[in-house]
């Protein structure tokens, strides 16, 4: 069993992301905002973070920002799944160490699930 | 026509060469009467002689005039001139003192003896009484030559010409043989014609010494006046004696009768006076013409240069109220010109700013790599500069300022000064800001809810239902990929134009699958809508192709130039779509036998909303921002795209990616 927590504001977006997943490969903790995200990160070590980035409270590049000076949250496994898509932010999320940067048009739900399934070596 | 200047060096050398000659006059007398000979003693044995007093003053007079010429004025020569001078007069007034007590003092024959019953001579050897007189005149006249008091002029000048005019009289009386001039009191020793002739150079040499600081000056002018004095005054003296000597000739040699001969040089004089004058008056005329088309000339060039500043005048008004600030260099880049805007952007008074560096007023806040970037590129380079810099304003306000400096240069390449134009463009630079983050913000709302509807449908699409359903589901899923598709190149257009960075994730990635599943996916849409034509990969396209690209735009790529020669071709197609190695680059292509695209429209092809005449009436559903984007994002992996055509032939479309990782990372930055 694989740990998942996804950050998403967005609750539509979020509850069908959430009931995608296997339930018999993974649990699926849920967050809303960048401050609830940091909090169930910490709290129970996902083996991966989906993070959207405009989010309110904090955003998710605070959050990654915060998790990496964690001890825990230094090595976390991030793939950044956001509708932005500067240039700015793609290059400040690779920079804090993200596994991937997806943005949600272009993937529909079985190509992230495959990509995070990837990214856990799952296959 | 020769210089004022010219004329006084000409008058100068004349008086000079008058003290030579009036030297040479005294020696050659002495030599006479050394030599016991007559004609230099007295020139005609008619004529008392010049006594040998006279002939030693006479050497001292060209011995002072000559020392006391102005070239000589500062060296000690010219104490030489004042002595002989004193020696001249120490002579003369000697020899009056002697006229006056009647006694002789022992200077007449000092020098030679000469007989008692010398012609003419009352007291042998003793110089006649004007003759002495002369001699203390001109005395006088030489010490005060180079004094330039007004009083030196005087008492230079008023003697040489009393002794000049003395000595004129004396010569007419010997032409004319009128002993009175010459003998003056019969009573006395005359005055000898050839000191007559002595004294009469002796002046002249002296009037001409200065000739531009005293009476003589109209003979040196180069004006009107100077030649008409130089022409007409010697008339003055050389026509009347020459008639004079005439008539005595005729009256000699009985020619005519006396009344008839003085009638006739009374009239020829008239016609040869008259004549002169006539003559003198045309001259003038030409040169006075000639002067007023010189002034004419003069007075349009004052026009031209009048006409000039005239024009640098409404230069700087211009350049006053362009908004732009304006700045003119020299070669080090001091400040040499500033317009208003200047005033008006920076904060600073032009005054401030002129003799200045524009780093020491509002610039100089950018890193050094960036001044020396600039200063290489204006001054070694020698080109156009611009750039983006942050400068601060008097009160230190930061403004952001878009500057272009260009180098001004002269012959031989030379950098004379800068001309530098600034823009504030902080407010645009805002705007720019405010419009990327508008655009980000939008699109992020734009495709929030695409994302739940795409996400949503996929989700109905894995549950069963019925066949017919499962068709109006993914009627939606297809407008819905329309619409993000869309949404997408608008975005991709507004990143583009911004110049900002485009933005692409970089991932290792299998591009074979990629290329086959966009293939497979517009295979099936037209299968959908009943199409026979058919997409084929070539047959050498590759098994496996691992290259460092962002997936979903590549994706995008080939998906733009298929659905192009989709669209752009005609019923019962076949698109090829190839592969070939080249170098380092990977090139991929895409091969239609289509409509081909216009010979005059090539060079648009690339170009945004551009969409081919022969296309619209085939297809309409296109945007025009396909090929853009696609050159966009082949550009921004450091690739090229290209392509072949001709009308009703086909169209090939080719694009490059690196093979090489490094060279990826380098067209990166």
């Amino acid at each position: 069993m694989k740990k998942i927590l996804i950050v998403e504001d967005e609750l539509a977006l979020l509850y069908a992301l959430a009931s995608q997943f296997s339930k018999k490969q993974f649990t699926v903790f849920e967050a809303v905002d960048g401050e609830e995200g940091l909090k169930k990160a910490i709290d129970e070590q996902p083996d991966l973070i989906l993070l959207d980035l405009l989010m309110p409270k904090k955003d998710g590049m605070s959050m990654l920002k915060d998790l990496r000076k964690h001890p825990w949250g230094k090595n976390a496994k991030v793939i950044i799944l956001t509708n932005l898509s500067d240039a700015e932010k793609v290059d400040e999320a690779l920079k804090n160490g993200t596994y991937d940067y997806l943005v949600k048009t272009d993937w529909n739900i079985t190509q992230v699930i495959e990509k995070v399934k990837a990214s856990l070596g799952m296959k | 026509m020769q210089t004022s200047s010219q004329l006084t060096q000409i008058a100068k050398n004349i008086s000079e060469a008058l003290a030579i000659t009036v030297f040479l006059i005294g020696v050659l007398v002495l030599i006479g009467w050394q030599f016991n000979i007559e004609i230099l003693k007295s020139v005609s044995r008619d004529f008392v002689t010049m006594k040998s007093n006279t002939a030693l003053s006479l050497v001292f007079l060209g011995i002072s005039l000559w020392s006391l010429q102005e070239k000589r004025a500062q060296s000690r020569t010219s104490y030489i001139g004042w002595v002989s001078a004193v020696a001249a007069m120490f002579v003369g007034g000697i020899t009056i003192l002697e006229y006056i007590i009647k006694v002789n003092l022992g200077i007449d024959k000092f020098l030679f003896q000469e007989s008692s019953s010398a012609f003419l001579t009352i007291y042998p050897g003793r110089m006649a009484l004007n003759t002495a007189f002369s001699f203390v005149f001109l005395g006088v006249s030489l010490l005060y030559l180079n004094i330039k008091t007004k009083r030196g002029l005087y008492l230079s000048i008023v003697p040489a010409i009393l002794v000049m005019l003395a000595a004129t009289l004396v010569i007419i009386g010997y032409f004319f043989d009128v002993s009175e001039f010459y003998l003056g009191n019969i009573s006395y020793t005359p005055m000898a014609l050839h000191t007559a002739i002595s004294f009469f150079l002796i002046s002249f040499g002296i009037l001409f010494a200065h000739p531009e600081g005293n009476l003589t000056r109209v003979f040196v002018s180069s004006s009107l006046a100077g030649s008409t004095v130089r022409r007409l005054l010697p008339m003055a003296f050389v026509v009347p004696v020459i008639f004079g000597l005439l008539e005595e000739l005729s009256d000699h040699y009985d020619f005519f009768s006396v009344d008839f001969g003085r009638s006739v040089t009374a009239f020829v004089s008239i016609i040869v006076l008259a004549a002169l004058i006539w003559l003198n008056a045309i001259l003038m005329e030409k040169k006075e013409e000639a002067r007023s088309r010189a002034e004419e000339k003069l007075e349009k060039e004052k026009q031209i240069s009048q006409s000039l500043s005239k024009d640098l005048e409404k230069f700087k008004l211009a350049a006053d109220t362009v908004a732009d600030h304006v700045i003119i260099t020299d070669a080090n880049g001091i400040i040499l010109y500033a317009n208003k805007a200047v005033e008006i952007i920076t904060g600073y008074k032009i005054e401030e700013v002129v003799g200045k560096k524009a780093g020491q007023v509002w610039g100089g806040h950018m890193s050094k790599k960036f001044y020396e970037n600039l200063w290489h590129k204006i001054k070694k380079e020698k080109k156009l500069f611009v750039g983006e810099l942050t400068n601060y304003k008097k009160d230190g306000t930061p403004y952001i300022a878009e500057v272009r400096i260009s180098p001004i240069l002269y012959d031989g390449g030379v950098v004379h000064f800068f001309v530098g134009i600034e823009r504030d463009v902080t407010k645009i630079r805002e705007l720019d800001k405010m419009r990327a983050e508008f655009i980000s913000l939008a699109s992020h709302q734009l495709r929030t809810p695409l994302t739940a509807i795409k996400w949503y449908v996929e989700i109905l699409l894995k549950t069963k239902r019925e066949h017919q359903e499962d068709g109006y589901l993914r009627q939606v899923y297809a407008s819905n990929e329309r619409m993000i598709k869309l949404v997408n190149d608008l975005l991709d257009v507004s990143h583009i134009e911004s110049g900002k960075k485009f933005s692409v994730i970089l991932k290792i990635v299998d591009l074979v699958p990629v290329v086959k599943d966009v293939v497979e996916m517009i295979s099936v849409s037209l299968r959908s809508r009943q199409n026979k034509g058919e997409i084929n990969l070539d047959s050498g396209f590759p098994k496996e192709l691992k290259l460092d690209i962002d997936e979903i735009k590549i994706r995008q790529v080939f998906q733009n130039l298929i659905d192009n020669a989709v669209n752009y071709s005609l019923d019962k197609f076949k698109i090829i779509v190839g592969y070939k190695q080249e170098g380092d680059m990977a090139i991929f292509y895409v091969k239609d036998h289509g409509l081909g695209i216009p010979k005059n429209q090539q060079s648009r092809v690339f170009e945004k909303f551009f969409r081919a005449d022969n296309t619209t009436a085939v297809n309409t559903t296109g945007t025009g921002l396909g090929l853009y984007i696609a050159k966009a994002i082949v550009e921004r992996h450091g690739g090229k795209i290209w392509f072949e055509s001709e009308e009703r032939v086909g169209t090939t479309f080719y694009f490059s990616l690196p093979l090489n990782r490094d060279m990826l990372l380098a067209s990166k930055e």
